[in-house]
């Protein structure tokens, strides 16, 4: 879809406007939670959080780019979501690594493995990784195919990775709050300002993902025709 | 791990990871940029020929 130019301007302000509101609220605005053993380190939730949701999302639309590749064989359709599972991935890391950098300060392990929550999203992680190896570096119809089914199956981790600390054994903090939860409001508004920062981070980082895709392209078909450089 | 160093931490895995893949697309769209103009130039001069 053709947008103009001051559009990737303006979610990239966007973006900016609502990173700086996310860092004001988080570690100004906020007073430090007294109820966590390291309440400096709890900050990182501000951030943690609203990264988790951006690699969820970017994972949805490796789903939906991969089902629709593979129903009306565009592949424009597999571009976007081999473009959305490299920034998923890359979001999905900063999760790995903050995660135990908090867990480190506040469980004095970096790692539990007996959590469900954080064994389902290191598979994710390594789910989507084994993607971007499947997908990348090949133009052959075949193996976009098998990469589109692997990223439609492998989709199945985001929810378990979600819902997992709630029916499975999990010290992971529920930070979506229910009705009995412990998520005021003020850290409610604090975590959908960087979820929405992030969320347009993300926009912006698919855009030029795309249009790298698509300048590559046209590099590929001009070397095509002067016979290959 | 102490509690702000943990904050500290965490903070810069996300900017800096973030900074340098804004860098590492602004980069590789730069250089295909170029490469696509250089390119043009050649297959418009080969036209001529």
């Amino acid at each position: 879809m053709k947008l103009p130019k001051q559009f990737d301007f303006v979610i990239l302000a966007m973006a900016f406007i609502f990173i700086l509101l996310t860092i004001y609220m988080a570690l100004i605005w906020r007073p430090l939670d007294t109820n966590f053993e390291a309440p400096y380190a709890q900050k990182i939730f501000y951030f943690h959080v609203p990264v988790a949701w951006v690699s969820y999302l970017a994972f949805g639309v490796v789903f939906m780019g991969s089902a629709q590749f593979l129903r009306t064989g565009q592949r424009h359709w597999d571009t976007i979501a081999f473009a959305s599972a490299e920034i998923g991935v890359l979001f999905a890391t900063f999760v790995i690594l903050t995660g135990p950098v908090w867990g480190a300060a506040e469980w004095k392990v970096y790692w539990r493995w007996e959590d469900t929550k954080l064994t389902i999203t290191f598979i994710l992680w390594l789910i989507y990784i084994a993607y971007l190896v499947l997908r990348g570096g090949t133009e052959s119809e075949d193996k976009a195919r098998l990469a589109a089914v692997f990223g439609i199956i492998g989709f199945i981790c985001v929810p378990l990775s979600f819902i997992s600390s709630r029916i499975w054994y999990s010290i992971h903090p529920n930070v979506v709050a229910t009705s009995s939860g412990s998520l005021s409001t003020e850290s409610g508004m604090g975590l959908a300002a960087g979820v929405v920062a992030f969320t347009f981070l993300y926009m912006f980082m698919l855009r030029k993902r795309l249009l790298i895709f698509e300048l590559n392209e046209k590099v590929q078909e001009l070397k095509e025709r002067i016979g290959g450089i | 791990m102490g509690d702000i160093e943990a904050l500290y931490i965490g903070f810069t895995i996300i900017w800096v990871g973030v900074l340098g893949y804004m860098l590492y697309i602004h980069v590789i769209q730069r250089k295909l940029a170029r490469d696509l103009t250089l390119l043009g130039e050649l297959v418009k001069k080969n036209e001529r020929k």
